[in-house]
């Protein structure tokens, strides 16, 4: 299991963050992670493996602020 | 009379007087508040010409029409008069609850004129208002003169909106604040507040603005908070503004040494995650989340920072709030500086003195640069060490610009004038029309060209959509919101042609709308915030009743834009100073994946002439033209 904004997400060997992103549906674009303070950014998304229990903190790529 | 109070504060300071006009519900459904409703006041009112710091420039404050209603995002103030950093229109925003209780005072704008003999603040209570004498509060901290204003008015609820030190001594880019964190920064409001000896306008009262639809005000309430843990923005009331940091490293847009590079090796230590784990208030207790946060009247997102620091080298008081995003990038990623105890004891120290935190660590990092080139020696700089990543220094240079001394002094006019005066550094400034630059950048995010140069105020990172929420990549995302602004055509991030120039100058009127409604930018816009476009115009017709569509609220915001441009041409401002900086565009980024990035010239001066043919000015000046002005009602400006 892996927690991500508030959720738990059933976890399975060789996850990748865009494995977890679409596991979590909100369609949002994201331009970087953290992985257990591990950061990631979006370009490597398809390959960053996650942890099982990792807690992740996605980061919007919003303007403003 | 729905939305709004129906009064409208005029104080003439020289002479010592008050008066309350009521005007007719037509101008408000034309202005709808903020700087929309100010530069009515300030064209009609202000003579073309004056100085910044003459009696006659006009100081106008106002929340708007859908201000006071507990929904999120609404409560914010808008300041503007004639900037004495720019020499143009100055506008500034900021949130808070200041804003509602004004309205609660039962004013919808104060508009001030004149300048006090000696040092005075006026208090607005319950419809009305006293002028009183502020020479015991002149020289105060912000957090001590709160303190002593609320005992002397024995009143802990009222309301402060005041300058500090730094404004009082007329520091260019001295900002105007609530709470002693929430800041109209930009533009050097507070250095025209300090040049009237106007010390704070402190308001409370018990009235409430009526809503036409109560109803729906109720329903956007609850849906805010229903939808906020699902949106885009969820996180914000844990990471604040901040978080960006990490976002901006990752596209390769985080302004590092002076605008240098677009990454910082040790972003992760700037980041709001890493401030939410060491430094934020409650943050030694796993409080953080509780106590680290604030919030503006209404709001569920929250994304205010406490911090609180009781030791080592950098204390802070947690009354003067946490840094934002653009505050951690100037204190921290322009300057080179990791340290993020330092950068929130600068925050603190800008929020004591009163000090635009943008202009304020762009300033020193211009300065930076420039000593690293040895152009700046310790003769110039007292003895001081300005090579990057120098926190101390960075720390003394900030006191010393909030006290007008030493090295200070000269920083304290601002980087551009800094260099002028001092014949060094010029190539390094980040500045348009004088203003530094805030941390989202042009190399990166190419509309941020035409915006920085073309807005009326300087540069400035909230007067429009970004790019990178019209990239094809993510444009299925934001689809639904743009299309109400009848934008379909998503461009890549780097690309300035006309379909980009349509799309910054459309979410531009939007973002105008929002500074003279005065909602959260946060909350409120047409991409990724909380509530969209459909929104704004359902809020708008609760509060007032009008029955307007989105193209009548969109003109409001077409109207504030060319108000401004309007003031601008009669300073002698217009297309003359729709620049960027030179560093723009011949010296490409260094570093990580933006490494060699810049800004086209030959691009940048055709969507800049693009532009001018979509706003209906003249292509040559810039200037609104006659038609323009006439079709948006301001016939009486010509
Ligand atoms: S989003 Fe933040 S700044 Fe905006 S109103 Fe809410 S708490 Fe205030």
């Amino acid at each position: 299991m892996i927690r991500v904004k508030d959720r738990h997400i059933t976890w399975h060997e060789g996850m990748t963050v865009a494995d977890m992103l679409r596991e979590l549906g909100d369609g949002f674009p994201y331009a970087a992670a953290l992985i257990n303070d591990r950061y990631v950014c979006r370009r490597d998304f398809p390959t960053a493996l996650i942890p099982d229990k990792a807690e992740i903190i996605l980061i919007p790529g919003v303007g403003g602020g | 009379m729905s939305g709004y109070m129906g009064k409208i504060l005029h104080v003439d300071l020289t002479n010592k007087t008050t008066s309350v006009e009521s005007p007719s519900d037509e101008f408000y459904r034309k202005h709808m508040g903020g700087s929309c409703l100010n530069l009515y006041y300030i064209l009609k009112e202000m003579q073309p010409g004056l100085d910044a710091f003459d009696p006659g420039n006009i100081l106008a404050i106002s929340p708007g029409v859908t201000t006071g209603f507990a929904v999120s995002g609404q409560s914010r103030v808008t300041i503007n008069a004639k900037s004495p950093l720019t020499g143009a229109i100055g506008d500034s925003q900021s949130g808070g609850f200041w804003p509602s209780e004004l309205k609660f005072a039962g004013f919808d704008a104060v508009i001030v004129k004149g300048r006090a003999q000696s040092p005075v603040y006026l208090w607005i209570h319950d419809g009305e208002a006293e002028i009183k004498k502020a020479d015991h509060l002149w020289g105060k901290f912000t957090g001590d003169a709160e303190q002593l204003i609320k005992e002397e008015l024995g009143d802990e609820k009222c309301k402060i909106l005041q300058i500090g030190p730094g404004g009082e001594k007329l520091v260019r880019f001295a900002a105007v604040l609530s709470m002693c964190n929430r800041a109209n920064g930009r533009t050097g409001m507070g250095a025209v507040m300090g040049s009237k000896n106007l010390k704070a306008v402190v308001v409370r009262g018990k009235q409430r603005p009526q809503a036409a639809d109560q109803a729906t005000v109720k329903e956007l309430a609850k849906t805010g908070g229903i939808t906020y843990p699902k949106s885009m923005v969820a996180g914000m009331d844990k990471y604040g503004t901040a978080s960006a940091v990490l976002g901006m490293q990752a596209a390769g847009g985080l302004p590092s040494y002076n605008f240098t590079s677009g990454v910082f090796d040790q972003a992760q230590n700037l980041d709001g995650t890493t401030m939410a784990k060491s430094i934020l208030k409650g943050s030694d207790s796993g409080k953080q989340d509780k106590l680290g946060a604030d919030t503006c009247f209404g709001c569920v997102v929250k994304c205010k920072r406490v911090v609180e620091i009781n030791h080592g080298p950098h204390p802070v008081d947690p009354v003067y709030g946490g840094p934002e995003y653009e505050t951690v990038a100037t204190f921290g990623s322009y300057c080179g500086i990791d340290d993020l105890p330092a950068v929130a004891k600068a925050n603190e120290l800008c929020n004591k003195y009163g000090l635009d935190t943008i202009s304020c660590g762009a300033t020193i990092a211009w300065a930076m640069e420039t000593f690293e080139a040895g152009e700046l020696t310790p003769e110039d700089t007292g003895g001081l060490d300005l090579r990057y990543g120098n926190a101390e220094a960075m720390l003394e240079l900030t006191q010393l610009i909030g006290k007008r001394q030493g090295f200070g002094k000269i920083l304290s006019e601002g980087s551009a004038r800094a260099a002028r005066h001092l014949g060094k550094g010029e190539r390094f400034l980040i500045t348009c029309k004088d203003q530094e630059s805030p941390a989202h950048m042009p190399q990166h995010k190419r509309s941020m060209a035409l915006i920085y140069a073309v807005n009326p105020f300087g540069a400035d990172h909230q007067s429009s959509e970004h790019d990178t929420e019209y990239e094809p990549e993510t444009f299925e995302h934001f689809s639904g919101r743009l299309a109400h602004l009848g934008l379909r055509e998503p461009q890549p991030v780097d690309a300035l042609n006309p379909a980009k120039v349509a799309y910054t100058r459309r979410t531009q009127q939007l973002m105008s709308l929002l500074d003279s409604l005065n909602l959260c930018q946060f909350v409120w816009g047409s991409t990724w915030q909380l509530f969209g476009p459909e929104e704004i115009l359902s809020f708008v017709r609760a509060a007032t009743g009008w029955e307007v569509d989105l193209e009548e609220l969109l003109e409001v915001g077409e109207r504030r834009l060319n108000m401004m441009r309007v003031f601008n041409a009669r300073e002698g401002i217009s297309a003359n100073q729709d620049r960027l900086p030179e560093k723009f565009f011949n010296t490409p980024l260094k570093g990580g994946i933006s490494d060699g990035w810049k800004v086209d010239k030959p691009e940048f001066e055709e969507a800049l002439h693009e532009y001018y043919r979509q706003c209906g000015w003249d292509e040559q000046s810039g200037v609104p033209t006659p038609e323009t002005l006439k079709r948006l009602g301001l016939g009486w400006s010509l």
